[in-house]
């Protein structure tokens, strides 16, 4: 007698089959497949096949076991206390890795985004009768520069320096604008800076112009801006470390510094904010960056704590 | 195994719960067949199944309390599938230079006969088969192997195939397809086998 142990698939029949020879078919799945295998002699080998492989399968004794496998008490003694030991380890750790974790970021996002609202508020404040806080970003920005932008563009900073001196001098908006849209762009600021870029350039024109106005001419430009005072919200989420923060000094800082001659109360200006640009401007933002730099660190450790503590609980 | 009058594997299983080690004991005795020999064919070793199943009683007598109900015998054998995954893990890290058949090899499969065989001609020759087919079962991955053993040698439907090893039944239903198929390569391949199995054939009518 020979055996075909060929295995060549026929179609859905040969899926069929294995579940066809375990009784797993449907009465009806069943009747199909007797009928297909009635006329087809390919498939008939094959079932023949697979029952005589069933069967060899089958055909194996069960083996006794080759002793008791009770359990003595004292085996159960000794796994008793193994239940307890494999209780899962305390949660607090992980909790105030959490919380530490949330505290930090909100507290880097809290004076992130008065660091920032302050330094967009003034740029917005040139044109929108607030130049009071600009003066302050202003004045501020080349301390900052010296502090941590050095990394960042050599030539912002020239140009941060030469600002100052060179803005009143009608050609304060071209170097602004290539200084604003550069470093913006590859910022990972979010929506928030990225968004203000464009739309600082076509204010800066005016505004050097209108100081003599004042606030009757530029209320026009700033409307477009006005947007850019609010993104102080998206700012504050992301959490790229202090690096980002200077730049936006940089730009701000030359183009809004000749034009914030003129102080006049900011009117949309955060409160906290004023108190500082009065006594000390310089101070007020040189503050900020270390707070800004510990509180990234701060956050990033306790994030780290998190991970770790997380991963260590999931093992 | 159980008589009639034995209680339920429920009653049992909640009188352990209730920290009676009898009752534990009485579903061991009741299930240690099995359990070796599921074992014995996913590891092909007398000792490691030895191994392998009376841990697998000390873990269900551990997680006795999680036990949510449903089958014993199945939950047990889920079990017992996966010490013995352990322990096959353990004895190939132990062996890393020796290839999975050396291992096989050097064991000598215990073949109690079966109670209907009548002469020792047939006998001979139904050990000889059985371990021919026992060791191309070994050649199959252990899912497959798993699935195989759990149908054909210990009877289960596919339903329980599939609570045994937390797969679904589709998952079984091809692991049980590609497995059989693998399984009649190994034996094309090595025509003693495909000799044994055609005797065997003769044996069983």
């Amino acid at each position: 007698m020979s055996i075909p142990w060929s295995v060549r698939p026929h179609g859905r029949w040969r899926k069929q089959l294995d579940a066809y020879i375990d009784g797993e078919l449907s009465p009806a799945q069943s009747g199909r497949f007797e009928a297909h295998v009635a006329s087809c002699a390919r498939c008939a080998r094959e079932v023949e096949a697979a029952r005589l492989l069933k069967a060899a399968l089958q055909a194996i004794p069960q083996v006794p076991a080759p002793r008791s496998f009770r359990l003595t008490p004292q085996m159960a003694a000794d796994l008793r206390p193994e239940r307890v030991a494999t209780v899962r380890p305390s949660r607090l750790p992980l909790l105030v890795a959490q919380v530490a974790t949330g505290i930090a970021v909100a507290a880097f996002a809290t004076v992130f985004a008065f660091d920032h609202l302050s330094s967009n508020s003034s740029s917005n404040g040139s044109q929108a009768s607030a130049p009071l806080a600009a003066s302050a970003s202003a004045s501020a920005t080349p301390s900052q520069a010296t502090t941590a932008g050095g990394a960042a563009s050599p030539s912002a900073e020239k140009r941060t320096f030469g600002g100052p001196l060179e803005t009143p001098s009608a050609t304060p908006s071209p170097t602004a604008t290539p200084g604003v849209a550069s470093p913006n762009s590859p910022g990972v600021l979010g929506q928030g800076v990225p968004s203000a870029s464009p739309t600082m350039p076509p204010p800066f024109n005016p505004a050097p112009t209108p100081p003599a106005p004042n606030t009757g001419g530029p209320s026009v430009p700033a409307a477009p801006t006005s947007p850019p005072g609010t993104p102080a919200s998206p700012i504050a989420p992301p959490g790229p470390a202090t690096q980002p923060a200077p730049a936006p000094h940089q730009d701000f800082g030359p183009a809004t510094g000749p034009t914030t001659a003129t102080p006049i109360a900011p009117g949309v200006a955060p409160a906290p904010l004023a108190p500082a640009t009065g006594s000390t401007p310089a101070g007020g933002s040189t503050w900020y960056i270390p707070t800004e730099a510990g509180l990234a660190a701060l956050a990033l450790l306790a994030l780290f704590a998190t991970l770790i503590l997380a991963r260590r609980r999931r093992n | 195994m159980a008589d009639s009058f034995d209680p339920p594997d429920e009653r049992l299983v909640s009188l352990s719960k209730d920290g009676s080690l009898d009752a534990f004991n009485s579903l061991v005795e009741r299930h240690q067949t099995a359990v070796y020999n599921l074992c014995l064919r996913l590891l092909g070793q007398p000792q490691a199944a030895e191994d392998a199943a009376q841990e697998a009683f000390l873990s269900a007598f551990r997680a006795l309390p999680r036990f949510a109900g449903g089958n014993f015998r199945s939950w047990l054998l889920r079990i017992a599938a996966n010490e013995s995954k352990d322990e096959l893990r353990r004895r190939r890290r132990k062996d890393a230079s020796a290839s999975l058949s050396q291992i096989y090899d050097n064991s000598e499969l215990p073949l109690e006969p079966a109670d209907d065989v009548a002469g020792t001609e047939l006998l001979y020759e139904r050990k000889e088969a059985a371990a021919a087919i026992q060791t191309a079962l070994l050649e199959l991955p252990f899912d497959q192997r798993l699935a195989v053993t759990l149908c054909d040698l210990q009877g289960l439907p596919y339903e329980a195939v599939a609570t045994a090893t937390g797969a679904s039944l589709g998952t079984v239903k091809s692991r049980i397809h590609r497995g059989r198929i693998r399984l009649r390569e190994v034996i094309m391949t090595n025509p003693e086998l495909f000799g044994v199995a055609r005797r065997l054939d003769g044996g069983e009518r």
